[in-house]
């Protein structure tokens, strides 16, 4: 190979990774994760925040929320910062986008199963699809590296990533040629179910075994010390801000409730998080059995969409009083603490 | 035999073209475009390795 070659090689080289991170920046700039970072920062009037999964991504209705919540004489408006597929570290990201933007009163957190309390270890690999949120020029670096705990190899491939949209948004690219493989693997054979998020049977991979979920529960249960880390700091963070903190246990199936629901690890699992929730002042509504029928539900997780006014109707009768009540421990605890100065 | 060497050739493991081998193909804009071509396939389809589940489109 001549010199002249080499060099004419490399400019090509270079030249196509410039195009490539170009395109993929612009490709993925609609990306749900980004749409609900735009949300979370366009919204200034909210004053109730939303956080948690698929499970309630999507599933808010604002004005519904909002009328509900003034016919109990409080002004509340929610922002939808919940992200399908995120998890806790995820959420806590959200929930400083989203303080940073307004004056919050409420954070309202929906979560299923062992959320609230199962550790999340992170590798920056892990970090695709709606959890590349981490490599939004929005989240501050240092608060991504903090709260999934990158090590200095970690926080360099991270701060990588984070420069070059090909990395950081692959998943974009993965997911069209996943879409692409679907597609050419359905031919000629019959119908797969599908909802809004995907193939139904999808779901079932989220679910674990009843065996494992009953151990899970009982450990938990038996010493249950401390909600997971991006928790602890939402509430902590939420209760320096004077905000309501309320811990939601999402609308699940029948099929789920009779499956693990009704297991007696996760009734004492259930009473441990509640217990705890109540030692951080924070609320707690069982909403997991306000569905019964299995129409009401896309699949073994989630809620239709055609019900999100009924449930934030639901969920916004549910939440007032427990807004009141900490706003009314806030403003003793306020008052004490003027005392003493 | 031939195939090897072409693929070798394209690859850039040997500097001479194989005897027969189109003109076209021994010009250094097309053998870019093939390598860009398999750069483009790796990226695309590198993700059917990870465990990662397809949903929230």
């Amino acid at each position: 190979m001549t010199r002249k070659t080499f060099l004419i090689s490399l400019l090509v080289t270079l030249s196509f990774f410039a195009v490539v991170n170009i395109a993929v920046g612009r490709w993925s700039s609609r990306l749900p994760m980004r749409i609900k970072l735009d949300a979370v920062a366009r919204n200034s009037d909210a004053n109730v925040l939303i956080l948690g999964n698929s499970l309630l991504d999507g599933h808010i209705d604002p004005p519904a929320f909002q009328k509900a919540a003034g016919e109990l004489s409080e002004q509340l408006l929610p922002v939808d910062a919940a992200l399908g597929a995120s998890q806790t570290p995820e959420q806590y990201l959200l929930f400083h986008e989203g303080i940073k933007q307004r004056q919050v009163r409420a954070i309202v957190i929906g979560f299923y199963d062992f959320q609230l309390t199962q550790p999340v270890p992170t590798n920056v690999s892990d970090l695709i699809g709606n959890r590349a949120l981490a490599f939004d020029p929005r989240i501050e670096a240092g608060d991504a590296e903090s709260i999934y705990h990158f090590d200095f190899g970690s926080r360099v491939r991270y701060r990588l990533f984070r420069s070059l949209p090909m990395l950081a948004y692959r998943g974009n690219a993965w997911k069209s040629v996943e879409l692409l493989r679907r597609k050419l693997g359905n031919v000629g054979m019959p119908e797969v179910a599908t909802n809004e998020l995907g193939r139904v049977s999808d779901f079932d991979a989220l679910e674990t075994k009843p065996s494992q979920f009953q151990i899970e529960a009982q450990q938990f249960a038996d010493n249950p010390v401390r909600l997971n880390e991006p928790i602890e700091r939402i509430l902590q963070e939420g209760k320096e801000r004077h905000c309501a903190v309320v811990f939601v246990l999402m609308p699940i199936s029948p099929y789920h409730q009779a499956t693990y629901y009704s297991l007696d690890s996760w009734k004492r699992y259930r009473g441990a998080i509640q217990v705890l929730a109540a030692q951080r002042r924070a609320g707690f509504i069982d909403a997991s059995q306000w569905y019964s029928d299995p129409s009401d539900f896309a699949d073994k997780l989630h809620l239709q969409r055609g019900t999100r006014s009924a449930f934030s109707v639901r969920l916004a009768r549910a939440i007032v009083p427990e807004i009141q009540s900490s706003n009314g421990e806030n403003a003793t605890a306020s008052s004490e603490a003027a005392q003493r100065q | 035999m031939e195939i090897l060497k072409t693929l070798e050739y394209l690859g850039g493991e040997r500097d001479d073209a194989p005897e027969g081998l189109p003109p076209f193909l021994q010009s250094l804009a097309v053998r870019c475009v093939l390598w860009i071509a398999c750069l483009l396939l790796i990226y695309g389809f590198c993700g059917q390795a990870s465990k990662f589940v397809y949903i929230d489109f």
